[in-house]
């Protein structure tokens, strides 16, 4: 709808932000000496604004702002000639409708110019965190621009591709012209108003997480199966009473698949029963490595042994 | 007797008007409103006055945001009575209660909540949230999004106007989304 990328792009982890959080995410929390003062002094312990009092080493929580350390390299082809900072660095910033309308409209603008190529102009625009999908068109929409003038120019010595583009002109129109904003990059809507749900927060984020983890911990515990089989049955159980308040459906494996919210709101509801059963785990079969030479394992006992190690399965077994 | 025919149960209940927009079926928010001050709620018509804002917000109608709204419903209406509402949207995909198995045949639904922004007005929240639009999960909504825009930029202007049924009158109305409810995927 926004066309913004979900929260594992690079530049958009945190919604209605752009910034690179995986470079800079050791210096976001409050640090030991900031966090003494906080206790001590209340949230209002540091005025922010005054640059001498602003801690070197942390900003307390605060991602946009006056801050070196939150500067980082643009992505290679990021275009220069938008770079205003001598150190060639960017900085994190809360991202509006407007900025990103301005974006478009830069990017609309020096592509059909042909200043900028069309990687530049999607390096800059995966710093505003805009999607593939809007990128790739309004890419298609400035080639076409551009094609179209060059045709226009060169007609009397390419009439026939000017007369193929001026019929696909007159068919699709908008295709010719800058991308069209999506109408909530125009309604008087602003960006932070579309907030995080709690529901989605706490059954899809915390209870998936904690569940993975769990089942994470039981792996390298070896007692997956046992784990597996427990949790199947007492959400196998629940979902024979067909309660509407507590839609569990059995877990067959490790997936969650066709899982959806309402099916993790159920095992939170149901969390505290089967996780009271973890300390009866029972352990699977021990492994053992296979007695025969390494070049006569097969694939499956390959599986084993690096599974036995917590290690990737994937790949193709070398000869 | 129950879908066709001037006396036919279906012709003749109360209902919005369904219109189909992009392959998706569509309800104009101004209909929902029409039909939300045809009944009897309180819905106050008095001028507003800011809330003092040293008290403790108890209440989401004493928050800034909608003290805000209440603002520039006074700023574009100027000193007429005036029914400030605000509404607040969500969408997000399901899947059809008879689907056997899940992400299949998946669909979208759009709804959204009218509240008044005075305090003391009480509305039941399941009364005032209409289905504003279905369609089918993984489609563009794009045309649903501008229809949307569209009719929220209509009624900020304030010339919208619909009977109230409390006063028996015809007022004009001033309505705002406050928030927009989605998921990671749906924004």
């Amino acid at each position: 709808m926004n066309y913004l990328m979900l929260g594992g792009g690079k530049y958009s982890a945190r919604w209605g932000y752009s910034a690179n959080i995986s470079e800079v995410h050791q210096v976001i929390p409050t640090c030991d000496n900031c966090l003494v003062k906080q206790k001590r002094n209340g949230p209002d312990f540091n005025d922010t604004s005054d640059n001498a009092n602003k801690c070197t080493s942390c900003t307390n929580w605060e991602m946009c702002g006056n801050y070196p350390m939150l500067r980082t390299r643009p992505p290679g082809k990021f275009p220069q000639d938008t770079i205003l900072d001598v150190n060639q660095s960017i900085e994190p910033f809360e991202l509006h409708y407007k900025l990103l309308k301005d974006a478009v409209k830069l990017a609309n603008e020096k592509l059909t110019d042909g200043i900028w190529s069309n990687e530049e102009a999607k390096q800059y625009l995966w710093v505003f965190g805009i999607n593939n999908d809007a990128v790739t068109k309004i890419i298609e929409h400035t080639t076409n621009q551009r094609l179209f003038a060059y045709a226009e120019t060169h007609k009397d010595s390419i009439p026939v591709e000017y007369e193929v583009m001026r019929c696909h002109k007159e068919r699709y129109p908008t295709k010719y012209g800058p991308w069209l904003y999506p109408a909530s990059w125009t309604c008087r809507i602003q960006l932070n108003q579309h907030v995080d749900v709690p529901m989605h927060l706490l059954f899809l984020a915390v209870t998936k997480s904690t569940i993975k983890r769990i089942m994470e911990w039981t792996r390298y515990q070896n007692k997956q199966n046992h784990y597996l089989r427990m949790v199947g049955g007492v959400l196998e159980t629940v979902a024979k009473l067909h309660l509407d308040w507590c839609v569990a459906i059995p877990m067959q494996s490790s997936k969650f698949g066709g899982w959806v919210s309402e099916n993790f709101l159920a095992l939170a509801r149901l969390s505290r029963w089967f996780f009271s059963m973890l300390p009866y785990l029972r352990p699977g079969p021990e492994y053992r490595d296979p007695l025969r030479p390494l070049s006569m394992w097969t694939v499956k006992e390959l599986r084993d042994w690096l599974r036995a190690r917590g290690l990737s399965t994937h790949g193709k077994k070398w000869n | 007797m129950y879908r066709r025919g001037k006396f036919s149960l279906l012709q003749n209940l109360l209902r919005l008007t369904v219109q189909v927009i992009d392959d998706h079926a569509y309800v104009s928010l101004q209909d929902c409103v029409a039909h939300l001050l045809s009944f009897s709620h309180n819905f106050s018509t008095m001028n507003y006055k800011r809330v003092s804002t040293t008290t403790t917000v108890q209440k989401i109608t004493e928050s800034k945001a909608v003290q805000y709204i209440r603002e520039r419903a006074v700023a574009v209406m100027k000193n007429d009575p005036i029914v400030v509402l605000y509404c607040t949207e969500s969408s997000n995909d399901f899947d059809p209660k008879v689907s056997t198995k899940a992400n299949r045949q998946s669909c979208w639904i759009k709804t959204v909540t009218i509240l008044s922004c005075n305090t003391f007005d009480t509305v039941d929240k399941r009364s005032s949230t209409f289905p504003i639009a279905v369609g089918k999960k993984g489609h563009s909504h794009e045309a649903v999004e501008l229809a949307f825009a569209n009719e929220l930029d209509r009624l900020r202007s304030g010339k919208c106007c619909f009977y109230y049924k409390s006063s028996s009158c015809i007022v004009p109305v001033y309505l705002e989304l406050m928030v927009s409810l989605q998921d990671q995927l749906e924004r």
